[in-house]
């Protein structure tokens, strides 16, 4: 993955600037302050709260989403500022559910009977997802300290790279309940296409400076556009990327 | 250090915030589902139980007396019918019943019929009608008095509505009526086709005596063939006209197409035989098979005349007692059961008879 070796790269880029920036600055109190950072998103794209029809979430695996990003900020007094930046990352989870009278719609691409067809489904449903985006982020800076930042502000992201696989498994599909419930054993899909190109929404973040200009910090970016194509979607289901960002920055 | 600490506070805060995203399961939403899932009586003469849609035939031996038949049904969770199958004690005549769902929302109707071993003979594939809310046709054969439909035959379809989008045009389905007839005006045309689906790529054309149900996960388990028969079985013979689609999808060998007929011993364990062990039960008594499924020769239709061989000897007495399931089976690919079979392999069907003894 393009994204993991520039991680690697930063990661490297990152040890080298530590070293060669001088103990003795104090590069938060710069009006214009860069930073680099790396972290990883742990979340989901998710409802916003679990409709009844899923029963019961088999098991839900956080993927190692490796983020890198570069962020400029500029202080308009002493402790308001602005800020924006550059963010390669990817999000991504893989979840099992099972579920009950799940409206579905399905996409039959192949075959001699080829369109879309909507029905209920009873059973397990498995997702793996994997979207890599850049991302804008644009920040009210607020810094109350020289260890402390807190930013928020709205980000933009383009996915450069999307991929959903999942299969539904062990269950039944119906198109309504006065029709006959077709049995499934197992049957695969790529909805890789029905994802957006474009992501936005709000960040909260806040960082606390542990080592000269290193610092920790934890960042939630809130999506507020469906992470999948209205148009397209063949989930009957709203789901936002809901990301908590971890990792470290280092300021210079 | 509590600033750090304050710090972890906030982090753990946040994700506070995430975890009900992931971690509420609501209560379960009350069942939409409408299904009669089973039938017993108060009888051990219930033969077998044929659900077709909105209509279940019961069929029965002989001796039980439909008028003082007690029914009970198993229906879907949460489920419950009208009126209440413990104050119906006369199937004389067919009996309405009606099932509303848990939520209230669906209600279907059933017409229960009760049915005596008394399978036609003679199958010409004259008749065809639409199921209920379903898009494709399927062959049925009348009682002697020529008024109540028999509702013997069952195929795929069933499964392959549920791909087609092209409403109401029963000629995109596996098994369909043709004009192309060898006698009288309509014959039935089994054609293989793709689904498109991964795991099961395929639905052979097919047509058989007994029951197709597709909510079964493992497709060989759907096809429950035979229904009781009363007769001894000699010959079974009739008009086919075959064209293969080709090689087929998985074994990349010349599709062919299949015609067998079993005669099989019922009992409390075996109601019907299905797709795995059709040819292996123990309960088959005899057998008679198309041996090659090749195309057929000329542009029209060819005879066959197909011997059965018993096994073993056919006990008389539960012959009479609709003791025995006849299954006649027509498939225009004979590894369909497995999902292996050419795209477009064509079967011609018509002016089928059972000869017995």
């Amino acid at each position: 993955m393009n994204i993991a070796r520039n991680a690697i790269l930063a990661a490297g880029c990152l040890l080298a600037a530590m070293t060669a920036n001088g103990a003795e600055q104090q590069p938060r109190n710069r009006k214009i302050g860069y930073e680099i950072g790396l972290g990883f998103n742990i979340g989901a794209m998710s409802p916003i709260g679990l409709p009844a029809e899923i029963r019961k979430i088999d098991s839900y695996q956080p993927k190692a989403n490796l983020s890198i990003d570069f962020a400029v900020s500029y202080m308009l007094s002493d402790k308001w500022g602005i800020g924006a930046g550059l963010c390669f990352e990817t999000k991504g989870m893989k979840t099992g559910v099972e579920v009950k009278d799940y409206h579905l719609k399905m996409n039959i691409e192949e075959g001699d009977e080829q369109g879309t067809r909507t029905g209920y489904f009873t059973g397990r449903i498995k997702n793996d997802t994997r979207v890599t985006y850049i991302t804008i982020p644009v920040n009210a800076v607020f810094r109350p300290d020289n260890d402390w930042k807190v930013e928020a502000g709205p980000y933009f992201s383009i996915a450069i790279d999307r991929s959903f696989l999942g299969d539904v498994s062990s269950g039944k599909m119906r198109e309504t309940p006065l029709h006959p419930a077709i049995g499934i054993s197992k049957a695969s899909y790529d909805y890789s296409d029905d994802i957006r190109h474009f992501d936005f929404g709000i960040g909260l973040g806040g960082s606390r400076r542990i080592y000269r200009g290193l610092s920790v910090r934890a960042d939630l970016k809130w999506g507020l556009l469906t992470v999948l194509d209205p148009s397209k979607r063949t989930i009957d289901m709203d789901t936002y990327n809901i990301y908590l960002n971890l990792g470290l920055s280092y300021a210079f | 250090m509590s600033r750090l600490f304050k710090k972890f506070s906030a982090i753990s805060l946040i994700l506070t915030v995430l975890a009900p995203l992931g971690g509420c399961i609501k209560d379960e939403l009350p069942g939409m589902e409408v299904d009669i899932l089973d039938v017993s009586a108060d009888t051990d003469g219930l033969l077998n139980v044929i659900y077709n849609q909105s209509d279940i035939d019961v069929y029965l031996a002989p001796e039980v007396d439909p008028a003082g038949l007690c029914l009970a049904f198993v229906l879907s969770e949460g489920a419950t019918i009208a009126p209440d199958p413990a104050s119906v004690s006369d199937y004389s005549s067919p009996r309405k019943f009606s099932v509303t769902s848990e939520d209230r929302n669906w209600t279907k109707e059933y017409t229960v019929r009760v049915r005596y071993s008394s399978l036609p003979t003679e199958y010409d594939f004259e008749n065809w009608e639409q199921p209920e809310r379903m898009r494709y046709q399927i062959p049925y054969e009348l009682d002697e008095t020529g008024d109540s439909r028999l509702r013997i035959w069952a195929s795929g379809n069933e499964a392959y509505n549920f791909l087609t989008n092209k409403h109401d045009d029963y000629t995109v389905f596996p098994t369909q009526p043709t004009d192309e007839a060898y006698s009288g005006k309509k014959a039935a045309k089994l054609v293989t086709r793709l689904t498109g689906q991964i795991d099961k790529p395929m639905a052979a054309g097919n047509l058989f005596i007994g029951r197709f149900d597709a909510s079964m996960r493992e497709p060989k388990e759907s096809t429950m063939f035979g229904l009781p028969f009363s007769g001894k079985p000699l010959r079974i013979k009739g008009y086919y006209k075959y064209r293969s689609g080709g090689l087929t999808l998985k074994s990349g060998v010349e599709d062919k197409c299949r015609i067998q007929a079993v005669l099989y011993r019922t009992d409390k364990d075996v109601k019907h035989l299905n797709g795995f062990n059709i040819r292996t039960s123990p309960n088959i008594a005899g057998r008679a098979e198309l041996l090659d499924g090749s195309d057929t020769p000329g542009e029209g239709y060819v005879a066959f005349d197909l011997e059965f061989r018993y096994d073993k000897e056919v006990d008389r007495d539960a012959l009479a007692r609709g003791g025995y399931n006849l299954a006649v089976i027509f498939s225009a690919s004979a590894g369909g059961d497995s999902y292996d079979g050419a795209d477009g392999s064509t079967l011609l069907v018509d002016g089928v008879r059972i000869i017995c003894e």
